[in-house]
């Protein structure tokens, strides 16, 4: 059915009520003319303008704290990204045990005193750079005698 | 210009407002649409109290949520398609029984040269009532809100064809109904 079947132009006033042509058209006039019948409680505008405002009052009132809340979760995981970056990216420094494994390693392979192999890799945990080896291998040899001052 | 186009458009520029305002704009698209939304509602709900409470729901979303409104490309059928998804699920909570065969629940509107024709008036939403809510909906989009069946479809959600099929069928059943109700009046 195409919207023009009811698209005749009407008389401008109501219809009248036809037993005998009782047409589609008169009875949307009537049906038309009859939906300004009906209106909108009264209450309904105030209550929903009340509520629209209680609302937007209660969304003012949370407005800092949700503010308040977002910027520290963010600030938070910021914070944890950053620690964990640094944590992953700075070169981690020699621990009291990685040097104590290294000089007994070293106090078995050199044949040293372990008290001597510790200050053997401070020096090297310390100034990487430098050859230890001359000196090293010089007191190793002192050490081995019992030449040294110890 | 007639109403049929300038409707859909004030209330486009009612959302706009409400947009650009907020909250303090709700006023004017509540005078402006709260009428035809509360009739729109009925026809399905069939009951006053629970359309005004579909329509009162759609109204405060909007009024907190302003963008929606504006951002949907036709607002009118935007808030029509919300009117009635909000009535569907009244009507779905509803519990209390209530008669279709009774006006009690509805707020008149009686104008003093209106009166003979008041009874008439009446038949037909009693009609309306008694007609399925898929066929009821249609008669309203079509007839009150001047809406096409393209129109239609979209606030339905069906073709267009189905919105002309519907709304035949109703128009049948309405012309039955209101021939042996109303048939024996005399003319208005």
């Amino acid at each position: 059915m195409s919207d023009s079947h009811y698209e005749r132009d009407g008389s401008g006033g109501l219809p009248a009520w036809d037993d005998d042509g009782f047409d589609h058209y008169d009875l949307e006039q009537w049906i038309k003319a009859a939906g300004s019948y009906v209106r909108a409680g009264d209450q309904l505008r105030p209550q929903v303008i009340d509520e629209v405002k209680q609302r937007a009052a209660r969304r003012s009132a949370w407005k800092p704290v949700v503010q308040f809340t977002s910027w520290g979760l963010s600030a938070a995981l910021v914070w944890s990204l950053l620690v964990y970056a640094i944590v992953l990216l700075v070169p981690r420094g020699l621990t009291a045990s990685d040097i104590f494994s290294r000089a007994e390693k070293r106090a078995v392979a050199a044949g040293v005193s372990l008290d001597w192999a510790l200050s053997e890799v401070f020096s090297e945990a310390r100034f990487p750079g430098k050859s230890h080896g001359g000196a090293n291998q010089w007191k190793t040899a002192n050490h081995r005698q019992g030449l040294t001052d110890e | 210009m007639n109403l049929q186009k300038t409707f859909p458009s004030r209330v486009r520029f009612c959302a706009a407002n409400l947009a650009e305002r907020g909250e303090d704009a709700i006023s004017g698209l509540i005078d402006l649409t709260s009428q035809r939304l509360v009739r729109f509602a009925c026809a399905i709900t069939r009951n006053q109290h629970d359309a005004e409470d579909a329509v009162q729901t759609v109204l405060i979303h909007i009024g907190s949520q302003p963008d929606l409104l504006d951002q949907s490309e036709n607002p009118w059928s935007y808030l029509l398609k919300m009117t009635r998804n909000e009535s569907l699920i009244i009507m779905r909570r509803r519990k209390r029984w209530f008669s279709i065969d009774s006006l009690c629940d509805l707020l008149t509107i009686r104008r003093v040269d209106e009166v003979q024709r008041e009874e008439v008036y009446r038949e037909i939403w009693l009609a309306l009532r008694r007609l399925p809510v898929i066929q009821s909906e249609v008669v309203v989009l079509k007839i009150w809100e001047e809406m096409t069946f393209a129109d239609i479809a979209e606030v339905l959600e069906v073709t267009p064809s189905t919105a002309a099929s519907r709304y035949r069928y109703a128009l049948g059943k309405l012309s039955v109904m209101l021939r042996e109700t109303v048939g024996d009046l005399d003319h208005v």
